[in-house]
């Protein structure tokens, strides 16, 4: 687990900024499908030069055959949780872009799912909630993983303030209209069916509130 | 009646005056290997305490000195007398660990407000006083006093208490009535189970189910404790009662600490050597060749001092060692300078280090010291080690081994350059929001440097970049040098270049292009390597505003960006020298010359405060 915490510890020591990515579909049956992006291609020379270290402020640097073999693990444990399949986990280290895609039959399938696999890692803190979403058809309740629950979330001062280059952008996406938005922020495709909510990453960290928010579609027409 | 009074007063005056006459460095105790002392007069005098306390060094000794119960306190309440050096203390040996620092009091009830935890215990018979906290002991004589703190080495403890560890794993318990070891059913199935467990649960289970049993870790705790209370006792009676100190017996650091430099240090490399733990598979296996290789190192020690002068911090170290160490170190180091060093390296070089080091000469000797001493020993895996020793000595080429990699080197840091890098960034559609991976460019700075081995063997290395690059497109031959693309973070290109006496290793592509037979007029000036010519095996140069403000911080840990921060906001240069290695000892000198508004005595602080963070 200690490399999960190094490689948390590597992305946020990060000079250059990070881009976070997620993106979910909700179907009308109450399953989904679900994309989470970590694009660090902006910090690929930092990231180089720590991964050629054996160390980083006390801690030994995960290797990227390690960090590979992690993430192979956590393969296994997310297709053996109930509800969810077509489990992708893509890993692109010429740019360091690391994805990770799954199909959910329900939310709390894929809320479950997600709570185990994070919690095998041990770099949750104790009483992190994960009640992200929930979604009964018609009204979208969402917010994003306070990152701020997680060991990692550990940032030296220096790199908070570049952090503020780096984005968050969330994207729910559904079958039918969206009927109403109720964070400002927010922004409505011209198909109605997807919205989008960007904010710094800095902002993310320092309030997860602002990342709320309750989307209602309209219903489906027989 | 007069004689008997004034003798009474005499007698009074001369306790007094021994009493009062104690100074801080006489409080050291002779356990002590490494010591660091500040003059505070001098010091003081040039910079505030609230300034002083605020450096990283002095945080540390805050941390010592005041629990979170005094947070926020500084030196100042604590009532110390900055008219005495303040000494900080390290030694470590067979049995004990003793750390501490020692230093003046001027206000005793100051002392006590910061030093709360600390309660009276009792008054020696010499007059000092001697207070304890759970861990401490504080003894004030005099006008000075002594925090310290004795612990027994893990080592120790081990192979004091192994033996319970036996009888516990026996499944044994101790019955202090009987006088014996018993074991009784509800024990050993107790014991018996909780073996499979973690050490905690053994001691959970073991202590619920028989109430008088000790564990392992309980009895190891005592000893641990008791051998504290003894070991602070010993140190006490030495110390305090019959004054004998690291100052009164050793001559060497007597002269040291009574420099009235601003700041000294002295390292006893004999006692580290014979405590490193690192060397326990030797000390164990080879007990008599360890014994004979301490004497190499009997004589071995490192003085400091650090100087401040008008708009310079002057950094005086002599490493002494023995005869035989010395000869070594003299073969080793004592050469002339490498000429294709010097013409490599560009006369606006923000920072510059040469190391003149030749491994054959220093092998040669060393092996001419070292074999005598271990064919002395006729223990079986000795005798055979050495046989090993003598072949390879006889069979490999050392002409050509030594002519591959000679030792010496030096590099140069050439500033920063802008390379490109490709990133990621997506692309929205704004009908529905999905996306697409577009590749932009950004522009990242990285530092260039040119590292320099001699070498007369540098066909090797054109001989294996020849046969790899025929496996890879990514080493590619061009004219006078190779490249390897990519090397260096994945995403810049280094370059090598084999020329008969030197080995080159660079990212600086104005290197390979128009500089491949030297920088000629545009190296360093004659008078740069005149001085460098004089110095012994090493050299270097550091331009603060040109190299430290420039080096691109992503490259850097927190540690060293720590110590950048420190020295950032200055200008001015670093030099590091040695002279040449003397059969007894070589010095080297670091020189710092600063153009600052800030005062001169913030600069030397700021170059302690840095070198206190590196050696962390």
């Amino acid at each position: 687990m200690r490399h999960f915490f190094l490689l948390g510890l590597l992305i946020f020591s990060l000079n250059s900024c990070i881009e976070i990515l997620d993106d979910i579909s909700f179907n009308t049956d109450g399953s989904g499908d679900f994309k989470y992006t970590i694009n660090l291609s902006s910090s690929k020379l930092k990231i180089n030069s720590i991964l050629a270290l054996d160390s980083l402020d006390g801690k030994k640097v995960p290797s990227k055959f390690e960090i590979e073999n992690k993430i192979g693990e956590l393969i296994k444990i997310l297709n053996c949780q109930e509800g969810i399949s077509d489990v992708i986990i893509s890993e692109d280290y010429e740019h360091y872009i690391f994805k990770i895609m799954l199909h959910f039959e329900n939310v709390d399938f894929f809320l479950t799912a997600m709570q185990a696999t994070i919690e095998s890692t041990g770099d949750v803190a104790d009483g992190a909630s994960f009640d992200w979403i929930s979604w009964d058809g018609r009204v979208l309740v969402r917010e994003v993983p306070d990152l701020n629950t997680f060991k990692f979330g550990m940032i030296q001062q220096d790199d908070q303030q570049l952090m503020k280059s780096g984005m968050y952008t969330s994207i729910s996406r559904f079958n039918n209209p969206v009927e109403n938005i109720n964070n400002p922020a927010a922004v409505l495709s011209k198909n109605k069916r997807a919205v989008m909510l960007r904010n710094s990453l800095f902002d993310v960290f320092g309030n997860p509130a602002i990342m709320e928010n309750t989307i209602s579609v309209l219903p489906t027409e027989n | 009646m007069l004689i008997l009074k004034k003798g009474v007063l005499f007698v009074f005056v001369l306790i007094q005056s021994s009493l009062f006459s104690q100074k801080s460095e006489d409080l050291i105790p002779r356990n002590a290997s490494t010591v660091f002392s500040i003059n505070n007069i001098n010091l003081l005098q040039k910079i505030s305490i609230d300034e002083l306390v605020q450096y990283d060094f002095m945080e540390e000794l805050h941390q010592e000195l005041f629990d979170g119960s005094t947070a926020g306190k500084t030196l100042k309440d604590a009532g110390l007398d900055f008219d005495q050096r303040l000494n900080i203390f390290y030694g470590k040996d067979n049995v004990y660990e003793v750390t501490g620092f020692s230093f003046g009091v001027k206000n005793k009830d100051q002392l006590f407000k910061v030093f709360d935890d600390f309660e009276f215990v009792e008054t020696l018979s010499n007059g000092a006083k001697r207070y304890s906290s759970l861990f401490n002991s504080l003894i004030i004589f005099g006008n000075s006093g002594v925090l310290l703190r004795v612990q027994p080495t893990d080592t120790y403890l081990v192979h004091m208490t192994d033996s319970l560890n036996y009888y516990e794993s026996e499944e044994t318990q101790w019955a202090g009535e009987t006088s014996e070891w018993i074991v009784d059913d509800a024990t050993e199935a107790a014991v018996a189970e909780a073996v499979q467990e973690p050490m905690e649960d053994l001691e959970e289970i073991l202590t619920e189910e028989t109430g008088v049993f000790k564990t392992y870790w309980e009895v190891r705790d005592s000893i641990d404790v008791s051998m504290q209370v003894k070991g602070m006792q010993g140190i006490i009676d030495e110390l305090i009662l019959n004054k004998i100190s690291l100052k009164s017996i050793d001559q060497r650091f007597k002269t040291q600490i009574e420099k009235e430099s601003e700041g000294v240090f002295f390292i006893d490399n004999s006692r580290n050597f014979s405590n490193q733990g690192g060397l326990w598979y030797f000390q164990t296996m080879y007990p008599i060749v360890n014994e004979d290789l301490k004497e190499l190192y009997s004589e071995n020690y490192m003085t400091g001092d650090l100087y401040l002068d008008s708009n310079e911090v002057h950094f005086d170290v002599q490493a002494n060692y023995g005869d035989k160490l010395g000869a070594i170190y003299s073969d080793m180091n004592n050469n002339p300078l490498n000429k294709d060093f010097i013409k490599y390296i560009p006369a606006d070089a923000p920072a510059y280090f040469i190391y003149n080091v030749d491994l054959r000469k220093a092998y040669e000797k060393a092996y001419e010291i070292l074999l005598p001493i271990l064919k002395d020993k006729k223990d079986n895996k000795m005798v055979m080690n050495l046989l090993a020793i003598q072949l390879l000595d006889k069979l490999v080429d050392k002409k050509a081994f030594f002519g591959a990699y000679k030792g010496g080197l030096f590099a140069t840091f050439n500033g920063v350059k802008e390379i490109t890098t490709k990133r990621i960034e997506y692309e929205y559609n704004e009908d529905d929001f999905e996306y697409t991976e577009i590749e932009t460019f950004a522009q990242e700075e990285i530092p260039v440097f040119t590292i320099g081995f001699a070498s007369e063997r540098t066909d090797l290395c054109e001989m294996v970049l020849s046969d790899l690059s025929r496996l890879t497109s990514r080493i590619e031959k061009k004219e006078g040098y190779w490249i390897l693309k990519d090397v260096i973070l994945d995403a810049a290109p280094m370059y090598v270049v084999c020329t008969p006496k030197v080995l080159l290793l660079s990212n600086d592509l104005s290197l390979v292009v128009d500089h491949l037979d030297g920088y000629g007029k545009g190296a360093i000036s004659k008078k740069s390597v005149k001085k460098i010519k004089k110095s012994g095996v090493l050299y270097a140069n550091l331009d603060l505003n040109q190299s430290l403000n420039e080096f691109p911080r992503a490259f850097l840990d927190e540690r060293q960006k720590n110590v950048l921060n420190n020295l950032k906001t200055k200008s001015g240069s670093i030099v590091l020298k040695s002279e040449l290695s003397e059969l007894n000892k070589t010095d080297y000198s670091l020189h710092y010359n600063f153009e600052s508004s800030s005062g001169k005595a913030s600069q030397f602080l700021d170059m302690i405060n840095a070198l206190f963070i590196l050696s962390k």
